[in-house]
This record gives C-alpha cells, sequence and structure tokens, in this order.
C-alpha cells in the first residue's frame, strides 16, 4: 500500500510541481504572485480540448496547439494587464491577476459551459510493474514533467535567453543598464509560464477533468512553491513532490481529523524552522 | 512657520503650522456624512436595508483588514478564518451559553483577537508572501476545526444564529431598521478608531513597520509587540463584522470559510485604497454594490430570456481589471490625484501623473 | 475643493439611490397574468453546472405549460438569482427576490445548507419553497411547513443500499465503504448506513470522508481496499465520481459499487471510461428516470426539449429535476384553484398523494409529511449499451 500511495503521490506531486514552476517562473522575474496561474491552466486545456473535438486534430498536434495558445495567452495578458503595473506595489498587480482569473473562468464558461468534459489522451488500462499499478496518466506525468525540469535548468543554464532572465532575477537595475531588453523578458517569461500552465492542464485534465472551476488546483499548488522557497526551479519542483506525497501518506495513515490539513502542518512548520523555504538562498535587501 | 513631515496612510507630506490648523478645520464634511448615514433608512425600502446591514457589516471587515495590511504590511489570507471565529463564538455565546448579545459581540471580538495571537506570534518570521501563505494554511486550519468540534459548533450542518438581539431596551431584528442603527454606529466607532489609530503613536509604529521593518527596529519600535498588537486589533474587528454577519444571515457553517471570501476583502483594499481607512469604506461599498449594480442595468438592457449570470460574473471581473489597470492605487489614490489638481489648480501641471506609492511587502 | 467634495458625495448617493429603486408588482408575486416563481441557485460557483441544468430544465417547463396556456390563464416566470455556493449570497438572494422582484414561491436550490440557512426566513415570510436540490433529511426533519422535499435523501439511500445488499444480493456480514464529501449529505450518509447496519445486524461500515476541493481520492481508494470492502457507496458529484471509479480500477479494487443520481448521466459514462464497466460492475441509486428509456415521462421530456428548448442537444439529468421539480409545482398551483394564494397552494401540495410525475417516485405530502418520496430506483451501468438499464423497481427502505 506504501509503494502505491508513494507513486501517487509522486505523480500528484508532480502536477503539483507543473503548477508550482508557473507560479515560480513569473515570480521570479516579476516578485509577482500570479492567481491567474491555474485559470491559464485551465483555459489552455479547454484549447486543447477544443484542438482535438472541434478542430480534429489529433492528440499531439492539439497539445502542441495548446502550448502555443499558453504562451500566447500568457503573454498577451502581461502586456495587456501587467505591464501597465509594472513599479506598481504588488498587491494591486496580485489582485489584477486575480480579476484576470474571473474574466478567463467565466469566458470558458460562456464558450464551454460549466459541464465538466473530458479530455483523456493516456486512456488505457493500469501498467503493472511488479506488484505496482500505475496508471498510464501517472507514468506520463512523471515523465513529461522530469523531462521539462530537465529542459528548463539547461535553458537557464546554457541559453542566452535564460541567462538574461537569470540576470534579471538578480538584479534588475543592472541588466537594464547591460541592454537587457526587460519588458520583452517579462512578456516572455509569463508566455513561458502560460506554456508551463498548458503542459500543466492537459496532464491534470484527465484526471480532474476540464470544467471552469478547475483553476481552483492553482491554490492547491501554492504551498508547493513555498515549500522550495519560491523564485527557485528546484525548489518548486521538491516542493510539488513534497507536498504531493505527504498528502497521499498522510491520506494513508493519519486520522481524518488531521488528514487535510497535514500539508499545511508540515508547511507551518517547514516556515517556522526557514521562513523562506527550503531552497533559500541570502538576499540582500535594502533598508 | 514650523514644518515638520508625517506619513498619512503611505504618503509622507510636509505640514506646516497652517496646513494642520486647516486640515482640523475641513473635518466639518463629517457631520453631513454621519447624518447621511443615519437618515438614509427613512428613504429605503427592506431590501436595501438589508443590503445596507450586510454593508454595514462587511466596511467593519475591510477596515479590519486594512489595519493589517493597509497600516502594517502584514498581507493576509486569513481574514475569513477571523470572520468565521467571530461568528461562532458569537454564536456560541449567545445561543450556547445563553450570554447576554453586546457582552458577546465583545467577547467574539476578544476571542478572535486571542487566537490571532497564535498565529500573530509565528508570523513575526515571516514575511510578505510567505505570510500570506501561512495565514492561508490558518483558514483551512479553522474549517477543520469548526468540523472537529462538532459538539461545539454543529460540525458541518451549520450554527444556527439568532437573527434577534436584545440590546437591553429594545429587541432588534437584523433585518429591520433599528438594527441599521445599532450596526452603523458601530461602523462609525470603527471607523473614527481607526482613523484615530492611524494617526496614533501605535499607527505610525505600524506605519514605519510596513514600510520598512530593518528601519522600524532601528529606530527603537518593538517589531514583536506591534506586530502582535496589529494582528490583535484587527482581528478584533474582523470576529466583531463576523458575528455581526452570523447575525445577519442567521447561520454559519464551515463552508463559509474559505479563502475566496479572503481574497474578496483585499480586492476591497485595493480597488478602495490601501492603507486609508476611508478607502477600504469605499471599496466595501463598490464592491457589495457593484454586482447589484451590473444586474440592474444589465436587466433593464438585456431581455430576462438571455442567461445572464455568466455575463454579469464576467462584467464583474473586468471592472475590477481595468480599474485595476486604471488606478492601481485605488478610488482613494485617484481622489488625492484629483484634489491636488484642484488645490493648486492655475498652477497645476498639465498632465496629473500617477502618484506611485511605493511599498512592498517583501 | 469643498464643491468637489459635496458633489462626489452627492454623486455616491444618488448611485446608491439608483440601486434602491425597484419596481413593485402585486405583493404576493401573482396577478390576472403572470405567477413570479423564484430561486436562488449556483449559476456561477463551483457546482455551478448543476445550478444551470436545474435552471434550464425549470425554464423549459414553465414555456411548455405557459405554451399550453397557463395555470389558469396566468403565465409562469421564473427568476433565478446566482448566489454562487455562498450562504450569504443565498440569503441575501432570497431577500432579494421576496422584497424586490416579489416572487410568489421559491422553486429548486443549491446545495443543503442554502436552504436550511432560509429555513426561518420561510416561516416568517410563509413563502413555501419547492425542490430544494439537497438528499439530506435537514430539509424535512425536524419538520417545516414551507419546505416541500423531492428526493429520496442520502439517509433513505444507505438504508435501501443496506437492504439491497440483504435481500436481493443474498450477501451475509460484507464489508461496507463509504466514500462522501464531508459535508452534511456524507453525514446523513453514514447516518443511514449505520442505522440500518446495526438493524440487521452487520459490522460497522467503513468510512472514508474527502473534501470539496480534494483532487485526488487514491489514499481513500487505498484504505477502502485495505479493508477489504466488499461493497462501496459514494454519494458525490458526477465528476468525482468517475474519480473514484477510476481510482478504483488502477488500484484493481474490485467491490460492488454504488453511485448516486448525479452519476445516470451519459456525459458520466464517457468520463469514467471503461473504469465504468470494471469489476464487478457499477449500479446507481437513481432518484429520477433515466430520460433516455422508453417510460412515458421519458417520452414527454425529450418531447418537451425537442419543441422548447432545441438548442439543447445534450440533455442531462439536472434538466430533467429541475423539469420534474417545476411539473409537481404547477399541478400543486392547478389544483390551489384559480384564486390563488400562498395558503392555498401548501394546502393543495399537501393533498397530494402518490402524484405521478413520470419522472421521480410518486410523490407524497402530507399535513405532517414533507417528505415527498423515500424510494430510489437502481440503474445498472450495461457494457454492451454504453448505458444504464434499470434493473429494480422503486425500492423502499425498509
Amino acid at each position: 500500500m506504501i509503494i502505491d500511495g508513494l507513486i501517487n503521490g509522486i505523480a500528484l506531486g508532480c502536477i503539483y510541481a507543473l503548477v508550482a514552476l508557473g507560479f515560480v517562473l513569473i515570480y521570479k522575474a516579476t516578485h509577482v504572485i500570479n492567481f491567474a496561474q491555474g485559470e491559464i491552466m485551465m483555459f489552455c486545456s479547454y484549447i486543447c480540448y477544443a484542438g482535438s473535438t472541434t478542430f480534429h486534430f489529433n492528440f499531439i498536434l492539439s497539445f502542441f496547439f495548446a502550448v502555443i495558445a499558453g504562451f500566447l495567452l500568457g503573454a498577451l495578458l502581461e502586456r495587456l494587464f501587467i505591464r501597465p503595473l509594472i513599479g506598481y506595489p504588488i498587491l494591486p498587480v496580485v489582485i489584477a491577476t486575480i480579476g484576470i482569473a474571473m474574466v478567463l473562468q467565466s469566458v470558458a464558461a460562456l464558450i464551454w459551459t460549466f459541464e465538466p468534459q473530458k479530455l483523456d489522451p493516456f486512456s488505457g488500462s493500469p501498467y503493472q510493474l511488479w506488484k505496482v499499478s500505475i496508471s498510464p496518466v501517472h507514468l506520463w506525468t512523471i515523465i513529461i514533467t522530469f523531462i521539462l525540469i530537465f529542459l528548463f535548468s539547461l535553458f537557464f543554464r546554457h541559453s542566452l535567453v535564460g541567462i538574461k532572465l537569470r540576470a534579471i532575477a538578480e538584479d534588475l537595475i543592472g541588466s537594464m543598464a547591460s541592454g537587457i531588453p526587460v519588458r520583452r523578458m517579462y512578456n516572455f517569461t509569463w508566455g513561458l509560464a502560460g506554456a508551463i500552465g498548458a503542459v500543466a492542464g492537459i496532464l491534470v485534465a484527465p484526471v480532474i477533468f476540464i470544467h471552469p472551476h478547475m483553476g481552483s488546483i492553482g491554490l492547491r499548488a501554492l504551498p508547493a512553491a513555498v515549500l522550495g522557497s519560491f523564485g527557485s526551479i528546484p525548489g518548486a519542483v521538491v516542493g510539488g513532490i513534497v507536498l504531493g506525497v505527504s498528502e497521499t501518506i498522510a491520506g494513508l495513515y493519519l486520522p481524518k481529523e488531521i488528514k487535510d490539513v497535514f500539508p499545511w502542518l508540515l508547511l507551518f512548520l517547514v516556515l517556522l524552522i526557514r521562513p523562506e523555504g527550503i531552497f533559500y538562498t541570502y538576499e540582500q535587501k535594502k533598508v | 512657520m514650523r514644518t515638520f513631515s508625517v506619513k498619512i496612510g503611505s504618503r509622507r507630506i510636509t505640514l506646516s503650522d497652517r496646513m494642520i490648523q486647516e486640515n482640523d478645520y475641513r473635518k466639518w464634511w463629517i457631520i453631513p456624512v454621519v447624518a447621511g448615514v443615519y437618515l438614509l433608512p427613512l428613504f429605503l425600502n427592506e431590501y436595501s436595508i438589508y443590503l445596507m446591514n450586510m454593508l454595514a457589516a462587511t466596511i467593519i471587515g475591510a477596515v479590519a483588514l486594512d489595519i493589517l495590511c493597509g497600516f502594517c504590511g502584514q498581507l493576509s489570507l486569513g481574514h475569513a478564518a477571523f470572520i468565521g471565529i467571530g461568528a461562532y463564538s458569537y454564536g456560541i455565546c449567545h445561543m450556547t451559553l445563553a450570554i447576554n448579545p453586546i457582552f458577546s459581540l465583545f467577547i467574539a471580538g476578544f476571542t478572535g483577537a486571542f487566537v490571532s495571537l497564535l498565529i500573530g506570534i509565528p508570523s513575526l518570521r515571516l514575511k510578505g508572501l510567505y505570510l500570506a501563505i501561512a495565514t492561508m494554511g490558518f483558514t483551512f486550519i479553522t474549517d477543520e476545526a469548526v468540523r472537529f468540534l462538532r459538539a461545539w459548533t454543529n460540525g458541518v450542518e451549520g450554527f444556527k444564529i439568532s437573527r434577534i438581539i436584545d440590546i437591553g431596551f429594545v429587541q432588534l431584528n437584523s433585518g429591520d431598521a433599528g438594527f441599521y442603527y445599532f450596526i452603523y454606529t458601530l461602523v462609525i466607532v470603527a471607523v473614527i478608531f481607526s482613523r484615530l489609530l492611524l494617526e496614533s503613536k501605535i499607527g505610525r509604529a505600524f506605519t514605519s513597520i510596513r514600510d520598512s521593518d530593518v528601519a522600524a527596529e532601528v529606530s527603537g519600535i518593538n517589531i514583536l509587540l506591534y506586530k502582535v498588537l496589529c494582528f490583535a486589533i484587527s482581528s478584533f474587528f474582523a470576529s466583531l463584522s463576523g458575528a455581526l454577519m452570523g447575525i445577519i444571515i442567521g447561520m454559519i457553517s464551515p463552508e463559509d470559510i474559505n479563502i475566496m471570501q479572503s481574497i474578496n476583502y483585499l480586492i476591497m483594499l485595493v480597488i478602495g485604497g490601501m492603507g486609508v481607512v476611508y478607502g477600504a469604506v469605499i471599496g466595501a461599498v463598490l464592491i457589495t454594490f457593484l454586482p447589484e449594480w451590473i444586474s440592474m442595468l444589465s436587466n433593464s438592457f438585456l431581455p430576462m430570456t438571455v442567461d445572464l449570470s455568466i455575463l454579469q460574473y464576467l462584467i464583474f471581473g473586468l471592472l475590477i481589471l481595468f480599474f485595476i489597470v486604471f488606478e492601481p492605487n485605488g478610488v482613494y489614490g485617484r481622489w488625492t490625484v484629483v484634489k491636488g489638481y484642484f488645490k493648486t489648480f492655475p498652477f497645476n501641471e498639465r498632465k496629473v501623473g500617477r502618484i506611485a506609492w511605493i511599498y512592498r511587502w517583501r | 475643493m469643498k464643491k468637489i467634495k459635496v458633489l462626489a458625495i452627492v454623486g455616491l448617493c444618488v448611485a446608491c439611490f439608483l440601486s434602491f429603486t425597484s419596481n413593485t408588482i402585486a405583493d404576493t408575486g401573482v396577478n390576472k397574468k403572470v405567477i413570479l416563481v423564484g430561486g436562488s441557485l449556483d449559476l456561477t460557483g463551483p457546482a455551478a453546472f448543476m445550478g444551470q441544468g436545474v435552471k434550464r430544465g425549470i425554464n423549459l417547463y414553465f414555456n411548455k405549460v405557459n405554451a399550453e396556456g397557463g395555470i389558469h390563464g396566468r403565465k409562469l416566470k421564473y427568476i433565478a438569482e446566482d448566489d454562487g455556493y455562498v450562504v450569504a449570497k443565498t440569503v441575501s438572494n432570497y431577500k432579494k427576490l421576496t422584497l424586490k422582484s416579489r416572487v410568489f414561491c421559491l422553486l429548486g436550490s443549491t446545495g443543503s445548507v442554502g436552504p436550511k440557512a432560509l429555513k426561518p426566513y420561510l416561516e416568517e415570510d410563509k413563502i413555501p419553497l419547492v425542490g430544494p436540490y439537497g438528499y439530506t433529511s435537514a430539509m424535512f426533519r425536524p419538520f417545516h411547513t414551507y419546505l416541500f422535499n423531492i428526493y429520496a435523501t442520502c439517509e433513505d439511500q444507505a438504508k435501501i443500499f443496506v437492504d439491497y445488499l440483504k435481500t436481493e444480493l443474498k450477501l451475509e456480514n460484507p464489508v461496507i465503504g463509504l466514500l462522501a464529501e464531508d459535508n452534511e449529505i456524507g453525514q446523513d450518509t453514514i447516518r443511514g448506513a449505520e442505522a440500518q447496519v446495526k438493524k440487521v445486524g452487520w459490522q460497522a461500515p467503513v468510512v472514508e470522508l474527502y473534501k470539496r476541493s480534494a483532487i485526488d481520492f487514491s489514499s481513500q481508494v487505498l484504505r477502502l481496499k485495505a479493508k477489504n470492502v466488499d461493497a462501496l457507496f459514494f454519494p458525490v458529484i458526477s465528476s468525482h465520481s468517475a474519480q473514484i471509479l477510476k481510482e478504483c480500477q488502477k488500484a484493481n479494487f474490485q467491490p460492488l459499487l454504488f453511485a448516486t443520481a448525479t452519476a445516470t448521466d451519459l456525459r458520466f459514462l464517457k468520463m469514467a471510461g471503461d473504469s465504468a464497466y470494471f469489476g464487478k460492475g457499477l449500479r446507481s441509486f437513481a432518484t429520477q428516470i433515466n430520460h433516455r428509456d422508453n417510460s412515458s415521462g421519458a417520452e414527454e421530456f425529450r418531447a418537451a426539449i425537442a419543441k422548447y428548448d432545441p438548442s439543447n442537444k445534450d440533455p442531462n439529468s439536472f434538466n430533467l429535476f429541475g423539469y420534474g421539480i417545476a411539473k409537481i409545482l404547477c399541478e400543486g398551483l392547478q389544483q390551489a384553484g384559480a384564486d390563488l394564494t400562498r395558503e392555498k397552494l401548501i394546502s393543495a401540495l399537501e393533498k397530494m398523494d402518490g402524484y405521478e410525475t413520470g419522472i421521480f417516485a410518486p410523490m407524497t405530502y402530507g399535513p405532517n409529511n414533507r417528505q415527498g418520496t423515500d424510494s430510489v430506483r437502481i440503474l445498472r451501468a450495461d457494457h454492451n449499451k454504453k448505458d444504464f438499464v434499470i434493473e429494480t423497481g422503486w425500492l423502499h427502505p425498509e
């Protein structure tokens, strides 16, 4: 039972990690929590659904269709609503993202109604590996997450754009002075987060189905980002997996009174010991 | 002429003696506003009085959050928890233990303040978004605690709260004009209290912690004391608002303790203007009445057969979005710009830029 | 300076006043031409597909009645307000409907806490509410004059579940599992199952609860599997039911599976995929008919859809529910006579004895009975037909 629980937990954690990755990317660049991340996810999985049902693409094509749409959606939202707010305190920006979430939710409801839709590209009976069974969705979730993380670490370490993004996160003024197009990079970051959201949405869709309220998974993934100290990409992955595993293991072995709040108690504990999360590196603060 | 610099809200203003006098003199407008508030029920129908009572409880809640987030800069997503705690403790005091309702209201407030110490003290180590997430966790834990304490809270079945309160000489029904006078007296007390708080020594300590806790600590402010105090004051009012809301609705259930409610209060603050008491009031009014206005307008322009609920939700979201993009400092921020424009009328700059209230939760 | 402040305040006051203007109709929501019926439904919240579906079904039946001449010459009009699954909004919608729109009575609701919060208000204003969408016994226990329940509650369903295992499937002391959301419906289910299990002398049921926001049911299912549950009942919303079925398939957990009425749609079967036919198969406790079969009620419903709401290509069980409760209300209004008052409606509904809607089990109300019905029928998911087939008639708890 514990191995089943662990595998379910890791798969759940990978979904959390992908959602948290979207939060982390945007937070790293702009110091804003994007509360619309869950809704971008929802919208992109609807786009994938529309691709496969309305336009009759095959799954691979509609997957890439949705990812590109996610990129464009993220970039567009940044250009329209977030760029005018650069330089303002974070709270109005956060509330603006909540406004975006409401708009995306109602647009999705207007187009596709509130009824849950099915998008299950990985259907099929579960694989039996030794004594453990793992469903194709979970297997693919784990594989795709790790591929993505690998690609991301390559991207941030070796590509010019990735290095520029890191420079911005490190020192905004300095990178501006050295000629990095900061606004375009912000735009790009939002696009990237949108694309990640699309992948996460399509991976979570077979599990929780597509409906305009599936974006609430975003709120559940927030602790993952916090556990891995917001702004750290490996942190988001570790945080997500810790959260997922603790949720399923607590569900298996703890009495029902505390199993639902167990991830939160864990979060409290981590924050009390390390107030800035597990992966925090020292950051200078100006007074 | 003596000049010195003070901070009101988040503005740094250099005042002279003359300006302070003028400031005092200008407070005349409070009288017609208060008179207007008390005269309003004469012109209102029953539904509007109910809405106004609901608005009053919301205003107290928004002001409470403003004390925590706007004054002291402690971003909290656990506001709904305190509202729920207030409603439950009022319910338990008044319904189960049969304590006088006025006392019960105070006990509810103090329960909230006491519980806030539990999260206020650990929160001293947390800042900004981390605190927001921790308080969000507190919301879930409160929800679970309410379910767990079934013997007292009646669990998931919901706790019924009497909508009639007996304030000694008269019985008030929460839908009536009588309750309106009672609750708006509380609102005025809360608003004036927080206005005075902001300009007192404590309030200045709060604002300096918000602007820079390191600088505040260096200049001799006991951060531990003031942060905990801020949590306690804010939670007192939040719980009071929750108790009043419980009386108005007549029921509280654990499903009411959710993050969307906390986020709703944050939206009010941002729309109205953070760090200013009037901003919170304006935000509460707008967020309570905007859906009403939207549904009224859409009902008069569009036929009833069209399904409007989603459209109304969309318009509400768009309004919030465009409003914030247009004026991130909220209604009160825009108001200060307009005020500055007219104050210096012939000599003003042609283009009135946005004033950036530059502080961040970091 | 001062002028502007005054102007701003006046402007705000005018805006406030504008929102308070109300157009007065007759005080009780009835005049010669129209009967206003209201309802606070969840049209945008987390369970919005239910609210939207119920609203559409109600409007469908009202359109049908209006096209056929109305009730004693009066046309019916349904006003739905959105509460987004928030109790505070339910109450303020109630106030809006009764004080501003001046409705005659209420029809439909979402959730079970909403109608519960409305109880004292209904009592004060003497306004009946027909067809609350909550399957809990709190709707009519303690007795409440103004709430007319339609469905068999989850308590009854759990009792029927135990009875069915004992009498039809001839199980001897099986391990019964319940998997429910941690809310009133879940508690009701547990109460019913525990009472009935004690009666027949079986062991106590294994209970697993989850929160509405849950996205993963694997740990609950694995725990149920570890306890060797023989029969599992999950009275939850359709998407959660589908998730539970998939988890059972994944964990290779093969109990007798029992879902509830929300899980009788084709869309649900599509969501669940093969997992609906996995193991010993899925049965659903249906509180209403399957609108795709060939009973008279289903044919009537399909004809109404084709005529009055042709844009609805994929009618669901919520449409049918709305249609059914509207039918019951209209029967009550018809019997109440041409001189309509709320008291007459209530006494007309009280006289209803075994009224056949063709959609629900026969409805019976009485001076001390607001339950409507306590019976459900069992449908079974059929692999060949890819649809639910009727397994039993209307069953009552013993």
